[in-house]
């Protein structure tokens, strides 16, 4: 039932996001224009990097680039469906709760699907695939595809780890700083964390889900872990999926029976 | 049946917001909940619909928890919160009712007819293709309107859905929330402070005052109050008559011998009739202004009647 809502209404929103796209065709423009500057850039970085022979030990240059298709399609994701849900505070604290909360759509929901951006979700595909087939790297499909499915998985971990921080808002009202420092989440995804002391690394993989944005794909599919590594790496995924959402669940219980709306 | 039980609200710092409520509000009946700013009015529905968790005590909906059973009730409920929006706004109404249609799994057939019959009271059809930003506040508001009632809901509960509706509109709005009461037999509940519209459909007004309930009954009581209600303030040039004159003054509430001038209230339209023929007798009358009751004073006496019965 949830799903087959969930479809419908991608459906219809895929209707609204080619209306809005005729509508306001020069904003759209340029925002595939500011996405391939930045996807350009962030090419160019690795590759003045690699030239100046500042390698990332044990990666090569075409390496880098499959790395960068992973963070590419995380950091996409993430702006394309769940960015919004760190300024979920937001509706907390203005009081618009209390007419999402009299609609059969559970306001998380309806804040991601309203805001997803299904352009750009192809225009990241579009690059991951591009970047991929540039880097010439051979590489497994199931691999490939295992890596996609961990990106997915863990944007929607951070997304409820977004979720988590706005829900202070039930408690303390205004939070502007909870969008800065969770949208700060991100940088993890820069970078291939192998650079971290193993520690870190350790922490990274399993409380908080960092490794897992784009390190964890890129060396899966690069067949840079044992088996046994990468069977460690996947419990911890699903480990971090299943503790953020009871986490999440159990807080946003406890905040909606704190909620104190607007005007009485 | 919506039923209160002992239900408390506070907020955090603060004294009670609503004490010790309990009503039972039973299916078909139309309420008005009436009250000054600050009474109450808007948090009793947000616990009644179960958007804010009542400190103490709790209210049902069908015999559940609304609160902790809100997901499962929703479909059953259509709420406004006025200067809520509920719309996404830079889409037109059409694609928004598209939206609730979804929301709510409405087949075409319902959602056509629906539409038809908001639009036969309302009137929104010229709106479908503007988009909801561009709308007057007026419009945004019957855009709302229907936007809870698409799914035909059996709890109808409306927090001052008349603001920013023009004489038209109000009237259709009523006309509308009739014809939900008697063809699907809604349960409707309405806050409002233009006691003068609820006559027509409400069956019962409910007063509330510092988050007490302080008049449960009949909405003829609250609605003759303000037409029988009347202040009257008169200009007079000179006294005709000294000694009615002064047995005139003697019942005003309020007289200036400087500035001759006299005001009276009045309760009932016999007693102004008597009062105005009295005057034109005792006074040479410069002029004549009668306002009606403000909804403070209509409240008042409808208190005042029920401390005085008991």
């Amino acid at each position: 039932m949830f799903l087959k809502k969930s479809w419908n209404l991608n459906k219809l929103f895929i209707c609204f996001n080619i209306s809005r796209f005729k509508m306001f065709k020069v904003d759209s423009i340029l925002n595939i224009f500011s996405s391939l500057t930045f996807f350009v850039a962030n090419i160019f970085f690795w590759f003045i990097m690699t030239e100046t022979g500042l390698f990332i030990k044990g990666w090569s240059f075409n390496e880098t680039l499959v790395f960068i298709a992973y963070s590419e399609l995380f950091f996409g994701l993430d702006s394309a469906i769940f960015s919004m849900s760190s300024r979920f505070w937001y509706i907390i604290y203005s009081g618009n709760l209390d007419t999402l909360l009299t609609r059969p759509l559970d306001p998380r929901i309806r804040l991601i699907i309203l805001n997803t951006n299904y352009l750009e979700i192809v225009t990241t595909a579009l690059s991951f695939l591009m970047i991929i087939i540039v880097s010439g790297v051979k590489i497994n499909f199931f691999l490939l595809i295992a890596g996609i499915a961990i990106v997915i998985i863990a944007n929607i971990v951070l997304a409820l780890i977004r979720f988590i921080m706005s829900y202070s808002a039930f408690w303390v009202g205004r939070m502007d700083a909870v969008s800065e420092l969770s949208d700060c989440l991100t940088w993890f995804n820069k970078y291939p964390l192998v650079i971290m002391p193993t520690l870190l690394k350790i922490v990274f993989a399993t409380i908080l889900p960092f490794y897992f944005f784009s390190t964890f794909s890129a060396e899966l599919v690069l067949v840079k872990l044992t088996y046994s590594k990468a069977i460690v790496f996947v419990i911890g995924l699903i480990f971090n999926l299943i503790i953020w959402m009871i986490i999440n669940k159990i807080i946003w219980k406890k905040g909606i029976a704190r909620y104190e709306s607007l005007n009485g | 049946m919506i039923d209160i039980v002992r239900l408390y609200k506070s907020y955090k710092n603060s004294e009670d917001i609503l004490k010790n409520i309990n009503l039972t509000i039973n299916d078909n009946e139309v309420t008005a909940l009436l009250g000054h700013n600050g009474s109450g009015k808007s948090t009793l529905i947000k616990c009644m619909v179960g958007v804010l968790k009542p400190t103490q005590g709790s209210a049902y909906i069908e015999g559940k928890d609304i609160f902790d059973n809100r997901k499962k009730l929703l479909k059953y409920i259509g709420v406004v919160f006025n200067q809520k929006p509920s719309f996404i706004v830079d889409l037109t109404i059409s694609d928004n009712l598209l939206f609730f249609k979804s929301i709510y799994n409405i087949n075409d057939e319902d959602f056509n007819k629906a539409l038809e019959l908001i639009n036969t009271y309302i009137n929104i059809e010229n709106l479908l293709d503007k988009p909801y930003r561009k709308l007057s506040f007026g419009e945004r508001v019957k855009c709302e309107i229907t936007s809870v009632l698409l799914h035909s809901p059996k709890y109808i509960f409306l927090d001052e859905p008349t603001i920013g509706l023009d004489y038209n509109a109000k009237k259709g709005l009523y006309l509308l929330l009739d014809h939900y009461k008697k063809e699907n037999h809604s349960t409707i509940l309405i806050t409002t402070h233009e006691v003068d519209y609820i006559e027509g459909i409400c069956n019962r007004a409910i007063i509330l005052s510092k988050g007490e309930v302080k008049y449960d009954g009949r909405v003829e009581t609250v609605c003759n109050s303000l037409n029988h209600r009347a202040t009257i303030n008169i200009e007079f040039a000179q006294i005709i008559d000294e000694e009615k004159a002064k047995k005139i003054i003697q019942g005003a509430s309020a007289f200036n011998k400087d500035e001759q001038t006299i005001t009276f209230t009045c309760f009932h339209t016999e007693e102004k009739d008597r009062l105005l023929s009295d005057l034109i007798k005792a006074f040479s009358i410069s002029s004549i202004n009668t306002t009606s009751a403000s909804l403070r004073e209509v409240f008042e006496d409808v208190l005042k009647e029920i401390v005085e019965s008991k």
